[in-house]
């Protein structure tokens, strides 16, 4: 009992704003799939370890095809429609991740504050996708209506959380979260003319629909999913030397030859993480899928630069 | 030296973590106490008449630009039905105008207004209504926690946006920036301090920036500068300009002495009522040094028509006091 107490006030301790994100990052994601009215990206939430992902339907609506997945790291995955509820803005995709994923937790929306604290994580503009950067934002629940016109291509009509952590394109799918890094409600991207304010769906209402959807994920999870995009290559070769991380060979035309890496060059950083060895890096990258960005910061000769490269297919 | 920056560092974290969650909660407590102090206006305008500061073009402009149907905000600051919002959610040709609030409606009257500071004075027909305390202005400096209320576009529900007080001297000293987003729902509602406290009425939309809606810089008429002239409004009276205090003189920057030189004396003006004289140098308006013209017109901005001054001057090589009585700018 008196663990049971303890344990729950140490989940009421505020944390920071930093904990939040770090918490809360590896279950977002960022989705991209191929549907009527062309390639539409957004981002999605991991609802559960074996790869089911909640995400918008203005971003995958029935029918997607071609539907993939950025963890950040970044890691990309290939994923199949599960099922979706149009006017709930809901869809479930899948993934077949190689290892057991971090689902979000779910908080209760009804016992959401007007005024409260809340996070947005999402893929601002294509952050995410582009450069394997999740968007944070920081607000307040700044308000709680219905919405009954639909703008930016929403379809859920009802009560909807107003919040002045920023939303923007790309974000519809995203997660607002409560200051102890609990899910609270799904970004949409419908908006009123007279606040121009971010939007997100109650959780409360996802959760609903959730339970509608259960044989449709159930089923899904019997079939199971191809997710292997195919390991990518970036096309150089490293080793250690003097104690630094050396390009040893880069493949004419290959992605780094392209992107200008040359022979010699230092490698310092890999997405922002210093390299130790050549053994480490390798191993890193190895594990870099097909159509992943990656960031190399690099020392050529005295000058620092950084290289955007994206995997190739092996 | 490594461990005492952790350390500080760590209670950094521990500020942070705790300034987050406190933000929200004052949010939260702010809103739920002056919530009902915030009122919904429904503005019945004839379509082809839109107000002061809109966009001509706007039949062309995006939605952005575009002054949304629905409603608008106020704040109750009589217990006896008086309530302030901006001048622009009323301007143009008002067929009628609504309070509303939950599923209470009160036929309103714009009683007057002051278009320069972009306040409307409505009345309502009722009783005991919850007033908002008022903010001491001497505190609200830059840098302090605000929040802005609304009620739109749901009237039964509040809104608020926080953010902090960006600048103070603004619109003539009547306003102050923030940077809590505001848009043209809240417009018009009240600002708060963090006490819940009213610092003035969220004003001076402009539908012809890019800036206009929600993008961090937003102006707050000052409840001091409403107060006064608060009694007139209620009177009825409709400011449609302001009034720009002046002294009436022409002149040029002196270098001995340092200060005005007065050229001209203006028939009619305040200079001439208080015998001021070509050749006479303003050298300090109440004590205060003024070294050229453009100190000297910044100064008496800063004071009200009517108000009296005491300038020293030299004339003749001596130095003495004259008392102006401001006057009103005719050409202003």
């Amino acid at each position: 009992m008196l663990l049971a107490l303890c344990c729950s006030l140490l989940q009421d301790e505020p944390k920071t704003t930093r904990q939040i994100f770090k918490e809360c990052v590896g279950s977002v994601v960022a989705v991209r799939g191929w549907a009527h009215l062309g390639e539409q990206s957004g981002a999605g939430v991991v609802i559960s370890e074996d790869g089911l992902i909640l995400c918008s339907y203005t971003t995958v609506p029935e029918g997607s095809e071609k539907i993939r997945v950025w963890f950040k790291g970044p890691k990309l995955y290939t994923a199949e429609y599960v099922a979706g509820s149009k006017h709930d803005e809901v869809s479930l995709i899948r993934i077949k991740p190689d290892a057991p994923l971090t689902p979000i937790r779910f908080g209760e929306s009804a016992a959401c504050d007007l005024g409260q604290a809340v996070f947005s994580i999402g893929n601002a503009q294509n952050s995410f996708i582009n450069d394997d950067q999740p968007s944070f934002q920081r607000g307040i629940i700044s308000g709680r209506y219905v919405l009954t016109d639909l703008k930016s291509g929403a379809y859920f009509r009802g009560e909807l959380f107003e919040t002045t952590a920023a939303v923007n394109e790309h974000m519809d799918g995203g997660v607002l979260l409560n200051d102890r890094g609990e899910m609270i409600g799904m970004i949409t991207l419908n908006y009123t003319p007279n606040r121009w304010m971010g939007h997100a769906i109650p959780v409360d209402w996802i959760r609903k629909t959730l339970d509608r959807l259960k044989h449709d994920i159930a089923a899904s999870t019997a079939a199971g999913a191809e997710s292997d995009p195919g390991s990518g290559a970036l096309g150089f070769t490293m080793k250690d030397e003097g104690g630094k991380v050396v390009v040893d060979t880069v493949v004419e035309n290959g992605p780094a030859d392209t992107a200008g890496l040359r022979a010699g060059d230092a490698i310092l950083r890999i997405s922002g993480e210093a390299v130790a060895d050549a053994a480490s890096a390798r191993k890193r990258l190895d594990g870099l899928a097909a159509g992943s960005w990656v960031w190399l910061e690099v020392d050529a000769g005295g000058d620092i630069e950084k290289i955007k490269l994206r995997a190739e297919k092996k | 030296m490594t461990l005492l920056l952790l350390a500080a560092l760590a209670q950094e974290d521990d500020l942070e973590a705790k300034f987050t969650r406190s933000l929200g909660k004052v949010a939260a407590a702010v809103a739920e106490a002056s919530a009902p102090s915030v009122v919904a206006i429904e503005v019945d305008r004839d379509p082809r008449s839109d107000g002061d500061g809109f966009n001509p073009n706007q039949g062309a402009a995006p939605d952005y630009y575009r002054r949304p149907e629905g409603l608008v905000s106020g704040a109750i600051v009589g217990a006896d039905g008086w309530i302030l919002t901006s001048y622009f959610n009323v301007s143009g040709e008002i067929r009628g105008i609504k309070v509303r609030q939950d599923s209470k409606t009160w036929p309103a009257k714009l009683v007057g207004y002051d278009k320069p500071k972009d306040i409307a004075l409505l009345k309502i027909e009722a009783e005991g209504l919850p007033v908002l305390r008022t903010a001491v202005m001497e505190e609200i400096k830059t840098g302090r926690t605000v929040f802005v209320m609304g009620r739109s576009p749901d009237a039964s529900r509040a809104t608020i946006t926080d953010g902090i007080v960006s600048a103070v001297h603004r619109f003539k000293e009547s306003a102050i920036q923030v940077d809590a987003e505001m848009n043209f729902g809240s417009t018009g509602g009240p600002c708060l301090d963090a006490q819940g406290r009213l610092v003035g009425i969220a004003a001076h939309i402009n539908p012809k920036s890019s800036w206009g809606q929600s993008g961090g810089v937003g102006f707050v008429t000052r409840i001091d500068a409403i107060e006064g002239v608060l009694e007139k409004l209620k009177k009825g009276e409709k400011i449609e300009k302001a009034k720009t205090p002046w002294i009436g003189i022409l002149g040029a920057d002196s270098e001995d002495p340092e200060g005005v030189r007065v050229q001209e004396v203006l028939s009619g003006s305040p200079a001439e009522a208080a015998k001021l004289e070509a050749d006479d140098v303003i050298v300090e308006v109440d004590g205060k040094k003024v070294a050229t013209l453009a100190e000297l017109q910044q100064t008496v901005q800063g004071r009200k028509v009517d108000q009296d001054v005491t300038l020293t001057i030299v004339r003749k090589g001596k130095e003495q006091k004259v008392k102006v009585t401001l006057g009103e700018n005719p050409n202003e």
